[in-house]
């Protein structure tokens, strides 16, 4: 994994974030204008890679109005949604803290795995065993079909769902707590399939993705 | 001045949250939203809980302002490094999802105060009219939280 930082410390809340793994660029931009309170935060989000399945860079943008009117906090937290990615940062004047970071998918699954009891303060639990062996699986057999997951998140409910492109399908993998899968698959023309999936199914059917046969 | 909760004041949460003898209100407005707090790195659809227990938002009406969500309203204190998000209260109104089984599910959202937290708000949902603790299969909870990330319904509220 490949990882750089880089602080535009010209101006005391604009941030440029950039990392990298496996191929794919994450890329974000995060500016505010202090000599005017009155601004929106603008948020710039990349996400590209010369493989040729992207074929062109994917570059979102938004805009989140300050709910506000008081001026930026020089310190304190402010969430960014990046649809359907959210961050949220320390903002310090001048830097962003140097945590920010990508991990690897497995390493995130892992991660996930060891959160504690309790992890957003709503009760909620790591995820299960069945849950993280399964999600591992899930990324390693779309690996070995060429078809890299992009993202991992974790849910509320303790479900894994990772984010996934084959060709002209993208995907939405969810695992829940008892290892069950179930798919999103949403093809180029805007068609969006769900599918639940037995785990001894899932290699056939990510074959299937890969020749265009779902 | 609102009337207040000896208990509730005793950890420090507002009065205005204190349910003391208010009972709970069945109606949500038609604007009216649900807070809920979110850690760093949390997507917002992959925020929300379908578990009944830890379900659990403030409704807008009832709240001063967003970031009431931050109050710790059993122990005390405020919740640090936690992002609000807010969505509609009636977004699931009307609203079914399939299985293939084939089965249909709802979620409701119902108004349960708390001794600290009039506001406090949970959601339930329904299979086939029962109500279930869990949403199976899975391919009914992807597509409710496809459809909470698609609707655009879900707004990120920043407290200054």
């Amino acid at each position: 994994m490949q990882f750089s930082h880089h602080d535009e410390t010209e101006s005391p809340f604009l941030v440029h974030q950039q990392s990298s793994f496996r191929g794919i660029t994450k890329g974000i931009s995060v500016y505010t204008h202090p000599e005017s309170p009155s601004l929106d935060i603008g948020v710039n989000w990349a996400l590209h890679t010369k493989q040729t399945k992207y074929r062109s860079p994917r570059v979102y943008f938004l805009e989140v109005k300050r709910t506000r009117s008081s001026t930026f906090p020089q310190q304190g937290s402010i969430g960014l949604s990046v649809a359907p990615k959210t961050h949220v940062y320390e903002v310090r004047k001048g830097a962003f803290p140097a945590s920010i970071a990508w991990l690897s998918i497995e390493s995130e699954i892992e991660q996930f795995s060891n959160r504690p009891v309790n992890w957003n303060s709503y009760g909620a639990h790591p995820i299960s065993q069945p849950c993280k062996i399964v999600a591992l699986e899930v990324v390693s057999l779309l690996e070995e079909e060429n078809a890299m997951a992009a993202d991992v998140n974790m849910t509320a409910d303790s479900d894994v769902v990772i984010s996934s492109r084959i060709g002209r399908y993208k995907q939405t993998w969810q695992i829940d707590v008892d290892g069950d899968i179930a798919v999103m698959v949403k093809r180029q023309n805007g068609a969006t399939s769900y599918y639940d999936i037995p785990f001894g199914e899932v290699a056939d059917f990510i074959q299937n993705l890969n020749n265009g046969t779902v | 001045m609102a009337p207040s909760d000896p208990e509730c004041d005793a950890i420090g949460i507002p009065a205005h949250l204190h349910t003391t003898d208010k009972v709970a209100v069945d109606v949500f407005q038609a604007n009216e939203r649900l807070f809920r707090r979110f850690p760093a790195g949390t997507n917002l659809a992959e925020c929300i809980s379908f578990n009944r227990k830890d379900s659990s938002t403030n409704r807008s009406s009832l709240c001063d302002r967003a970031d009431d969500a931050l109050w710790n309203c059993e122990k005390g204190g405020r919740y640090k490094n936690f992002g609000i998000i807010s969505i509609p209260a009636k977004i699931f109104d009307g609203r079914t999802w399939n299985s293939s089984e084939p089965a249909e599910f709802m979620v409701s959202v119902f108004h349960s105060p708390t001794p600290c937290n009039y506001s406090h708000t949970d959601f339930r949902v329904l299979k086939n009219g029962v109500e279930t603790d869990q949403i199976k299969p899975g391919s009914v909870k992807l597509q409710i939280r496809q459809f909470l990330s698609e609707s655009h319904a879900i707004n990120l509220e920043i407290t200054a």
